[in-house]
């Protein structure tokens, strides 16, 4: 794995500090995994990176573990929204209990208002517009922080 | 998902009459312009319908350059999906490429007939690691060229394991060397010069490419290219060129091979006027480091698939900014070559079979390409752009290169971006000035 940023959060605060990083099955694509890690990272996250075309199972079995706050799913080959229609759904059918967040390009931009729709009602608990800012991921994340971890996070040391 | 089903030897040639490469060879076309000194430019292009795609191949020999046609195959025949691709043909869907395996051999032949020249052969590209049905097919058909490699279509690309890929390019290649006769000479370019498109440091490319060359020779098709991609520095882009066709002179066997140089693949110039540039600094970058051909990138490429309108002026573009550009002469000390030659050299260690050797230097963390998350690399190295706006290595991880001298402050998300938008921001800046 990558190293932590200089901001990564150390010992005990580290306990449920974990993100399941992945994309939809059908998408290749590495870049923005690859940077999603590093803010991760950087923000007092472990990341655990899937890579591209991840399968469900793969998902599932990484976020078996309670140190998981939440899994990530990030898609940019605009298959996204269409794809994680069923995608988040088996997840949640082969025993996924975190949180699940969606982002990239997921469609075309004219759409994404439907796409956010379609995705909520598939069972993503948040879709992030592509306008939105990556450091957004980071504050959803830290809503679901426990007390212990939350005190080593300081969203304006982010780099963006 | 192993392809060796469909790599049985013994195929039904015969009954699709004569080959449609005796038309005009590849590489005897490429070693032909190189002859004249001409530069071949190729596109990448393929479409779903018969009509456009022969469209397609005409446009690009009526180029007013010296070209190459080529078949981009779509991604459903990639990963295998020929049910698909067929169901796609059927109901006339949207599809990225041309789907080789799907359509019709005998209508695939008519246009290949039409339109296969000595001055314009054509090469099937496809990106895949089950490349198994798609060679299958190039043999029934009598073709001769194609691009990939066990490792640079593999690990940049999903989760195949690199040991299936491996059998499956070498089933693959030995396939196509069947294909061998005095009117066939089958041809593999690797795509090992363009491991996952930038940020990484041209010697480990320039290795990459090498070894898959010799893989693809030690399977039994000796006429083979190396590729390498344009980066983010022309002088690092010569160099690396250049060390390219020294280790293709020492490490390859036979004369049959040759050098391209690919426009650059990262995160392309959004602005007409930058993507014309940065296409016009490959053709002299190719030129300069004594590339035979070049695939050029359009001014579509930031934003959809080219037309074939946009291919061709990019083809015309490319052909005039190569000419009366001479090629550098070798330089006494070039780090690029020693660089690789240390990587070749570390993983011919490893076992004299060529796929294990590269299983082998991949396991070990020998071999190991920055920022690629597949399950089988390392992921111990990391590289940067230096004060120099070269390509460097922050840190090596396990692999035979010494660690930078300078201080390097880690990546973080922030400068991951700007380094791969460096291209884009350099030449689209050079034109809002």
């Amino acid at each position: 794995m990558l190293q932590p940023g200089p901001l990564a959060a150390t010992s005990e605060a580290r306990s449920d500090r974990r993100v399941v990083l992945a994309t939809v099955p059908s998408d290749a694509h590495t870049w923005n995994l690859i940077f999603l890690e590093l803010l991760l990272e950087e923000s007092g996250f472990e990341v655990t990176n899937l890579g591209p075309c991840t399968p469900a199972e793969l998902v599932v079995n990484a976020a078996d573990d309670p140190c998981v706050r939440a899994v990530i799913l990030s898609s940019v080959n605009g298959h996204g929204a269409i794809e994680g229609q069923h995608f988040v759904p088996l997840l949640h059918r082969l025993g996924l209990r975190q949180p699940v967040a969606m982002g990239g390009k997921l469609g075309t931009d004219a759409n994404f208002e439907s796409a956010r729709n379609r995705l909520v009602a598939a069972g993503c608990d948040r879709v992030f517009d592509p306008a939105e800012a990556p450091t957004l991921l980071v504050d959803w994340l830290e809503g679901f922080a426990t007390d212990h971890a939350a005190l080593d996070f300081d969203p304006h040391s982010v780099p963006a | 998902m192993t392809s060796a089903p469909s790599c049985q030897i013994g195929s039904t040639t015969a009954a699709w009459g004569s080959p449609v490469a005796a038309r005009g060879g590849f590489a005897d076309a490429v070693a032909a312009a190189e002859r004249r000194g001409e530069l071949v430019v190729q596109p990448r292009m393929g479409f779903l319908n018969l009509s456009q795609m022969t469209q397609g191949l005409h446009a690009v020999r009526s180029a007013k350059a010296t070209t190459a046609g080529t078949l981009t195959v779509d991604s459903y025949t990639r990963v295998g999906d020929m049910q698909s691709a067929a169901e796609a043909i059927q109901h006339g869907r949207a599809v990225n490429g041309f789907p080789i395996v799907s359509h019709s051999p005998h209508a695939i032949r008519t246009m290949l007939q039409e339109t296969i020249t000595p001055a314009m052969p054509v090469q099937v590209r496809h990106g895949s690691a089950m490349p198994g049905p798609i060679l299958q097919r190039m043999v029934d058909l009598g073709m001769d060229a194609t691009e990939g490699g066990p490792v640079s279509y593999c690990l940049p690309y999903g989760r195949v394991p690199l040991t299936e890929s491996i059998d499956n390019w070498r089933a693959a290649t030995e396939l196509l060397a069947t294909a061998s006769s005095p009117q066939i000479r089958p041809h593999i370019e690797t795509f090992g010069g363009c491991m996952l498109g930038q940020l990484c440091p041209p010697g480990l490319l320039v290795a990459i490419s090498v070894l898959e060359g010799m893989f693809f020779q030690q399977h039994g098709v000796d006429s083979v290219s190396l590729s390498l991609t344009q980066q983010v520095n022309r002088d690092q882009d010569i160099l690396a060129l250049q060390a390219l066709r020294r280790l293709g002179q020492q490490y390859l066997t036979g004369d049959h091979w040759h050098t391209v140089l690919y426009a650059y693949m990262g995160l392309f110039p959004s602005t007409y006027q930058g993507a014309r540039d940065i296409l016009a600094d490959a053709a002299q970058i190719a030129m300069r480091g004594g590339a035979d051909r070049l695939i050029v990138k359009t001014v579509a490429e930031a934003h959809r698939i080219p037309t074939v309108e946009e291919n061709v002026s990019a083809l015309e573009h490319a052909h005039v900014s190569s000419q009366g550009v001479a090629a550098h002469p070798q330089p006494i000390t070039n780090p690029v070559e020693d660089e690789a030659r240390t990587w070749i050299e570390a993983t011919l260690e490893h076992s004299t079979d060529l796929g294990t050797a590269l299983m082998r230097a991949f396991a070990s963390g020998v071999l190991d390409v920055p920022h690629c998350l597949h399950p089988d690399n390392a992921r111990r190295a990391r590289s940067y752009i230096n004060a120099d706006g070269q390509l460097a290595w922050c840190d090596p991880g396990k692999t035979p290169i010494r660690a930078n001298t300078e201080t390097v402050q880690p990546l973080t998300s922030w400068g991951l971006l700007t380094a791969l938008s460096t291209a884009r921001t350099h030449y689209d800046q050079i034109e809002a000035t």
